[in-house]
This record gives structure tokens, C-alpha cells and sequence, in this order.
């Protein structure tokens, strides 16, 4: 009898013995759109999204989501739990010398990208070649716009992100939390009305079904408007906002993964996250359907190009679907 | 057809969800397979490969595309899950009684095939794991360390028992 070793060596590989579900890919992307419904849900009440492993803040997790155009400059005064930021507003450009149609109609075009490099994954240089399909209504400067927009979107996300890495150990906003419990995030939110020391939020915008969200202020929660500081009074119904939210940890790890569903369905029934309170808000210079506008017109007609070390040619990231 | 994974995953993590379809096509066969040879079982099999692309997009953010290739970590999630599953279960798949005949091959290589197959799949889980991965689907001891969370010398000391048993077991 031969040795094990040369045996296992000859024998081939147990096949299945049926091929993969012809549906596979669409069962699982149907899966993978339900836990991203979930998460997003969440991450509307929480902002969870910052602390969910794997994903990034709210505004990136889809395209059509609200996004954040126009906010310039946010100065915080000294004194409180946050430091002074100041950015420059992204600029994506067209050039037109750059900008040609290919044989199968698609347009490749140049845009110079300032204040956006490591943005939407954009490596520098600060040139970027794109493609856009053919016979759609993208166009160059829709795209510039687009890509302005998104940029801008990131930028406010790395804001907030460095506020909270630099509130000192001793502030007020991170009294009650045991060491590394406290969480923040910054979801995007549309306000209804002020009550009393709360805000009554509508976080239908995307989608979702949480039309009515009460959340609480905290005694000492700033308030920007067009870079500065506003009285709480002076918020107007119907505006857009990013919440700076401090949320109350849970004893586990929170995740859709180890939420029990009981705390899900008060979530859902309240609208009321568990432990969240709004530490700081900044109401938008533009409104959201504006922003959301520029976000659905882009679509998925377009796609940024690569070069190919070995052989120089550029290749579309995203494959778009020409029909030859 | 090859992809730019990483400019694919890029978009996907910029809040494009529907690019992952185009991850899963690549991939899909390849992690079905890979899930069959752990847990012999293809409905089982198709769904530890489902979950483990469900895992996958839900860590996206963690994946590094510095430190290895997307069907590598893809390949651990799998492994994990599809290990996590025989733990679990009390008695192993056992039903090669209504597999088709060849009319091409051998039946007696069949048969004898067939033994070591089942042999291998009485082992218990990280034994069958490690056998299948390095037997069956070519993995290297790294590969294989990685893809199982454990110390190469583990894996090899694994592979060693493995086969003295697979020995006594067809002795």
C-alpha cells in the first residue's frame, strides 16, 4: 500500500458535486445591501458608524446620502472641549485641454483636484484622469462638481474625527464614561423643532424611517453657524445639521452583531438612541437637497482611471458597461 | 478578467455597496470550493462561502491591502467560518451514496479515492482543514497559518498527527 504522503499527494481534491447557485452573486448582495440598511439605521441615531469596524462615518456609506457642500470655516471658542479648525474648501477643476472623447464614445477627461488629495481614495498628484460613459448626462463639470461636493463631505468627517481625538481627559463631555466606553459620531440630521433641552430631529433623509428623533443637549453643547457660534435659540427649524454625538456605551462591543433585537425594536418604536447626547452641532450653509441633488446626478456613469505599471495603459477601477 | 481590487474596494468604502457584486464574481468560485474542501457539504459550503463574503464587507475597512492579496484574507474569513460551523455540529456529512458514476474514470480509483476522501473527513475539524488546504488546494504553511489564525509550527505539527491518523485510519 502506497505511503499516506504519495497518496495524498495523487489523490485529487473532493469536488462539489453541483456548480455554485446561479443566483449566488444576487442572494449575497442582497444580504450585504439588508446589513447595510441596518448599520446605516443605526449609525443615523448613533453615528455608529465611526465605531463599527469596517466602516467608514455615515457620509461615505452611500452615494445618495446627504452630503455636506459649503461649510467653510468652523472656529470653536477657547475654553471649551474643542480646538480651533480651519480648511481650506476642496476646488476640483476641468481641464479642457486634458478632455477627449474616445472611440467608443466615452469622454476621458482631466481634473485637477486641490485640497482633496486622500480623498474618496484620490492618491496625489493632484491630477486624476476620469472616464465618464458614453450617452449619459454626465459631464465633465457635473463630475468636478460632484467630486467637489464629496471631498468637501470627507473633509468635515476628518473634522469632527480630530475634534474628538483632541478633547482633553478632564472635559465635561466625557464625565460618566469609564475609561474607553465613551464613543462620538457625527451624523448628518435635518431639524424640527427645539424643545426645551432637547432637538427633535428628522433623519428620514436617507431613506430611513426615523422621521422623528428627540435627542437631549448637553448643558454645555456648542452651537456653529456659518463658522460661529450661535445660541441655541437661533437654530432654525428645517435646517441642516451635523451632530456631534456622544453616545453612552454599552457593557459589549456595540454592533449590529451584538445589539440584541429587543434593543433594535426600541430603537425603532422610540426613535430614541440609548445614551446618546448632542455635544455640538453645526447647521450647514447649504441645504441638503442641493448636496443630495449633486449626489444622485452622479451615479454610476463614471469611474476614475489607473495606470498600469507594466504597461502604461489606463484602466478603468470601476468597469463601465459599454455595449460595443 | 482581472480588476483593480483595490481601487474596486476604494469605491466600495466611499459608499458604492453595488461595486461588491463585482468582488463576489471573482471570487466566488474559487471561496465555494475552498469552503467545500473544509466542510464537504455544498449547500453548507455555499453558505460558509456567503457568509464569509457577508463578514468581508462588514470588515472592509479592516482589510490591508499592503499585507496581502483580498482572496487571501477572504480565505481566512471562509476558513474561520466554515471551522466555526464543524465545531458546532455533532456528526459529519457523510453522503457519497448517490454520487454519480464516471463513465470515464476507473470505478476501483474511484472507490479508493473516495476512501481517503472520507478518511479525511472523519478527522476532526483543524485536521481536515489543514489536510484539505494543503493537499487539495495548495496552500503553503504560511498560507495556511494564516488562513487558520495559528503558529506555522502549529500547522505543521497539525499536518503531521493528521496523517498518522489518516494512516491508522486506512491500515
Amino acid at each position: 500500500m502506497k505511503d499516506i504522503e504519495s497518496r495524498l499527494n495523487e489523490t485529487p481534491a473532493p469536488l462539489p458535486r453541483r456548480p455554485l447557485s446561479s443566483d449566488f452573486t444576487r442572494q449575497t448582495m442582497a444580504q450585504v445591501r439588508k446589513e447595510k440598511r441596518t448599520t446605516l439605521r443605526l449609525s443615523m441615531l448613533f453615528g455608529l458608524a465611526s465605531f463599527i469596524q469596517g466602516f467608514k462615518p455615515m457620509h461615505r456609506l452611500s452615494k445618495p446620502a446627504a452630503l455636506v457642500a459649503g461649510i467653510a470655516v468652523i472656529t470653536i471658542t477657547a475654553g471649551t472641549s474643542f480646538a480651533a479648525i480651519q480648511w481650506l474648501r476642496p476646488k476640483v477643476s476641468v481641464d479642457k485641454q486634458g478632455t477627449i472623447t474616445l472611440p467608443n464614445g466615452n469622454i476621458r477627461t482631466w481634473l485637477t483636484l486641490e485640497s482633496c488629495q486622500g480623498q474618496q481614495g484620490i492618491p496625489t498628484p493632484e491630477r486624476n484622469y476620469y472616464e465618464i460613459k458614453a450617452g449619459t448626462s454626465m459631464t465633465p463639470e457635473k463630475l468636478a462638481n460632484g467630486l467637489e461636493a464629496m471631498c468637501e463631505a470627507d473633509l468635515v468627517n476628518e473634522l469632527f474625527a480630530d475634534v474628538v481625538k483632541k478633547i482633553p481627559k478632564d472635559s465635561n463631555a466625557l464625565k460618566g464614561f469609564k475609561p474607553g466606553q465613551e464613543q462620538f459620531s457625527f451624523p448628518y440630521s435635518k431639524l424640527k423643532e427645539v424643545h426645551g433641552d432637547r432637538l427633535v430631529l428628522d433623519n428620514s433623509l436617507n431613506g430611513e424611517q426615523f422621521s422623528n428623533v428627540s435627542l437631549p443637549l448637553a448643558a454645555d453643547a456648542r452651537i456653529y453657524a456659518k463658522g460661529k457660534a450661535i445660541k441655541l435659540s437661533e437654530l432654525k427649524p428645517g435646517s441642516d445639521l451635523t451632530l456631534v454625538l456622544r453616545t453612552t456605551a454599552l457593557d459589549r462591543p456595540f454592533s449590529t452583531e451584538t445589539m440584541r433585537p429587543d434593543e433594535i425594536n426600541k430603537l425603532a418604536k422610540d426613535g430614541y438612541p440609548i445614551g446618546a447626547t448632542i455635544i455640538g452641532v453645526v447647521e450647514h450653509v447649504y441645504p441638503f437637497a442641493d448636496a443630495a441633488e449633486i449626489s444622485q446626478k452622479m451615479g454610476y456613469d463614471w469611474t476614475r482611471l489607473t495606470q498600469s505599471k507594466d504597461s502604461g495603459e489606463w484602466q478603468q477601477i470601476v468597469p463601465l458597461d459599454n455595449k460595443q | 478578467m482581472n480588476i483593480d481590487e483595490n481601487g474596486l474596494i476604494a469605491q466600495i468604502l466611499d459608499g458604492d455597496t453595488e461595486q461588491y457584486s463585482a468582488l463576489i464574481d471573482h471570487h466566488k468560485e474559487g471561496i465555494y470550493r475552498h469552503c467545500f474542501y473544509i466542510v464537504h457539504d455544498e449547500d453548507i459550503a455555499e453558505d460558509m462561502a456567503q457568509q464569509a463574503f457577508i463578514k468581508a464587507y462588514m470588515h472592509l475597512g479592516k482589510f490591508n491591502g499592503d499585507k496581502a492579496g483580498f482572496r487571501t484574507w477572504l480565505s481566512a474569513i471562509a476558513t474561520r467560518e466554515c471551522l466555526t460551523h464543524l465545531r458546532r455540529r455533532k456528526t459529519l456529512p457523510l453522503d457519497y451514496d448517490d454520487a454519480i458514476p464516471s463513465t470515464l474514470a476507473d470505478t476501483d480509483q474511484l472507490a479508493h479515492d473516495r476512501e481517503l476522501h472520507d478518511a479525511v473527513m472523519q478527522l476532526e475539524p483543524k485536521y481536515r482543514t489543514v489536510i484539505s488546504l494543503y493537499y487539495w488546494h495548495g496552500y503553503q504553511y504560511a498560507d495556511i497559518a494564516k488562513a487558520m489564525g495559528a503558529p506555522v509550527g502549529s500547522v505543521r505539527g497539525w499536518i503531521h498527527r493528521a496523517k498518522k491518523i489518516l494512516k491508522e485510519a486506512l491500515s
